[in-house]
């Protein structure tokens, strides 16, 4: 087995670990696409072992996806900025009843 | 095996600058770690065979969506976040702990994919480079996820516009 399924293992949960401990929200989301990129390495990594091109196609779309996904999510963090003047995710609790 | 070599010494670099982009306390300095895991990562495909991926990376990844993140860095202009919402909150220990039990989680489910992944009929590469093969495959049997993901383009486009227009 190739080591870069543990690459992309290690990069997940450093993402995971960033999202958790971090208050930024920007940095959160920075998280975020670090555990897309690790997804992406461990589908690349399968693809080379077992001779597929699937597992390309997979990471190919998840890239379009998250594109998408940044510039929508870097909209909605400059109308939060906008609405209540910070990016401390401690301090985003309006829906917490 | 120099390629080897050259991957080993690419994927510490991207772990090490993936712990830099947690651990920084500027988010601009977390921005800058987080491109050079991505062109780690692309040095990675690269030597997977997966050519086209390492170029997308490179593009999509460290010219298009980074620079959006560092735009909005410096747009917003963000003091630093205060010490004391840094600090181990009770909530956010029992995060860490479930993150470590989502890892170990993980690393089960790795060390027993070998097995079941490696059944069922799997498109061969057929002495084809893998751009090629990817433009063959994109184009007949994943045309509609290919059609769809324009789709979620064009979605992403309309909604970041409404969403960052500003009121008036």
């Amino acid at each position: 087995m190739d080591f870069q399924i543990y690459v992309g293992i290690i990069l997940f949960l450093i993402g995971t670990l960033g999202f958790v401990i971090r208050r930024n929200i920007i940095v959160c989301f920075m998280c975020i696409e670090l555990m897309l990129n690790s997804v992406n390495l461990i589908f690349v990594t399968y693809s080379h072992q077992l001779k597929s091109a699937i597992g390309l196609m997979y990471a190919f779309i998840i890239m379009a996806v998250a594109a998408a996904e940044v510039a929508i999510g870097l909209a909605i963090i400059i109308m939060i900025h906008r609405l209540k003047n910070t990016v401390d995710m401690d301090q985003l609790n309006i829906l917490k009843g | 095996m120099i390629t080897t070599y050259i991957s080993y010494i690419f994927s510490l670099l991207a772990i090490v600058f993936a712990l830099s982009t947690i651990f920084q306390r500027n988010p601009v300095y977390s921005a800058a770690s987080l491109i050079v895991v991505m062109i780690a990562l692309a040095v990675n495909y690269l030597i997977l065979n997966a050519e086209f991926i390492a170029a997308i990376q490179v593009i999509v990844y460290a010219g298009a969506i980074m620079v959006l993140f560092v735009f909005v860095v410096m747009l917003l202009n963000i003091k630093e976040v205060t010490k004391k919402s840094e600090q181990l909150s009770k909530g956010r220990l029992f995060g860490i702990i479930l993150s470590v039990l989502f890892g170990i989680q993980l690393i089960v489910v790795a060390l027993s994919a070998k097995t079941i992944i490696t059944k069922g009929d799997i498109l061969k590469y057929a002495g084809m480079d893998s751009t090629r093969i990817i433009g063959k495959v994109l184009f007949s049997d994943y045309l509609l996820p290919f059609e769809v993901v324009s789709i979620v383009l064009i979605v992403g486009i309309i909604g970041a516009v409404v969403l960052a227009k500003s009121k008036e």
